[in-house]
C-alpha cells in the first residue's frame, strides 16, 4: 500500500477536479437559465392578481368581486 | 481483520475527508441559497397579509360619514399615519423588505369594466407595495429576480364612502326643500312665510 498513495493522490485529485468543473458548470447553468429568478418570478403574476383582484388568473380585473351583480333592494323584483 | 489492515483502511477514509469537505460546502450552498429563497417568499406573503390590512384600516376610515368628504380622506389619512407609526408595522412595512407607498384615496371606478354603477363600486383606497425582499443575489445561485416589476402591486380596499353631512345636506335636504318650493308658489312666495330648508338628523 506504500507505493500506491502517489495512485491515491492522484486519483483523488482527478475526481475533485472532475467533481468541481461539474460544480461550475452545474451554477453556471442556474445562472444562465435564470432558474431562481424564474423560480421567484414565474409566479409573481398570478400572486399579484391574487394580491390585487382575489383572482389567480390572467384577466383578474375582469373578476373583481366588485363587479358581481348584487340585487340591491332597491331594484325590486319586476311584475310577472 | 488485523490491524495494520484496519489503519490502512483508516488512512484512506483520512485521505478522503478534504473531497467530503467540499461536497458539503457545494451542498450547503445549494441548500442555504434555496432555503433563503423560500423565507423571502414567505415573509413576502405573511407582510402582504400584514399591508392588506392597513389597506383595509384606511379604507374603513375612509368609509366613515363626516362633515365633508375631505375632512373623510383626513381621517383615512390620520389612521394609515398611525398605524405606520407602530414600530412593528415601520419595522416591517417601512424599510428594506418591504415599501408602502403613499395612500390614493378614492373613486377608482375608470380602472374598471363597471357595467352597473350602482353595484360595482370601486370607492376606497389603493396603496402601492414594493416587496424588496425578492431582489437579492445569492453566491452562486444568481440574482432572485431580474424583472424590477417582480415584487411591486397595488393593494386594494374598496369599502365604498358614506355620504358627507354637507353633501346630504346639499344633493338630498335641499334638493327636496327646492321642489317643495315648486309645488307651490305659496311656498316661495312671501317672504318669512315661504317653507324653511329643514335638516333633521338624516345626515
Amino acid at each position: 500500500m506504500e507505493g500506491q498513495t502517489g495512485q491515491m493522490t492522484l486519483e483523488m485529485v482527478l475526481l475533485l477536479s472532475i467533481f468541481l468543473s461539474l460544480s461550475i458548470f452545474l451554477f453556471n447553468e442556474i445562472q444562465s437559465r435564470q432558474w431562481v429568478s424564474a423560480f421567484v418570478a414565474g409566479p409573481w403574476q398570478p400572486l399579484k392578481n391574487m394580491i390585487e383582484n382575489g383572482e389567480w388568473t390572467a384577466d383578474a380585473k375582469e373578476r373583481h368581486p366588485n363587479l358581481l351583480n348584487r340585487h340591491g333592494s332597491f331594484s325590486g323584483d319586476t311584475a310577472p | 481483520m488485523n490491524w495494520s489492515k484496519r489503519s490502512e483502511i483508516k488512512k484512506q477514509g483520512a485521505s478522503e475527508s478534504g473531497f467530503i469537505t467540499l461536497d458539503f460546502i457545494f451542498a450547503l450552498f445549494m441548500a442555504l441559497g434555496f432555503a433563503t429563497v423560500f423565507f423571502a417568499i414567505s415573509v413576502t406573503l405573511a407582510l402582504v397579509e400584514a399591508a392588506q390590512y392597513v389597506t383595509f384600516a384606511t379604507s374603513r376610515a375612509y368609509a366613515g360619514a363626516h362633515e365633508t368628504e375631505n375632512a373623510q380622506r383626513e381621517l383615512a389619512m390620520a389612521k394609515f399615519n398611525e398605524i405606520m407609526s407602530k414600530s412593528a408595522f415601520k419595522r416591517f412595512l417601512g424599510q428594506e423588505w418591504m415599501r408602502l407607498g403613499e395612500p390614493n384615496i378614492g373613486d377608482f371606478s375608470s380602472e374598471y369594466p363597471v357595467d352597473n354603477p350602482d353595484d360595482n363600486t370601486f370607492v376606497g383606497v389603493q396603496i402601492p407595495m414594493d416587496a424588496r425582499l425578492l431582489h437579492m443575489r445569492l453566491p452562486l445561485l444568481g440574482s432572485t429576480a431580474e424583472d424590477s416589476g417582480v415584487g411591486k402591486a397595488t393593494l386594494n380596499s374598496y369599502l365604498n364612502r358614506e355620504v358627507s353631512t354637507t353633501e346630504c345636506r346639499e344633493q338630498f335636504n335641499r334638493l327636496r326643500y327646492e321642489h317643495i318650493k315648486r309645488l307651490d308658489g305659496a311656498y316661495s312666495g312671501t317672504p318669512g312665510s315661504e317653507a324653511k330648508l329643514i335638516t333633521d338628523n338624516g345626515c
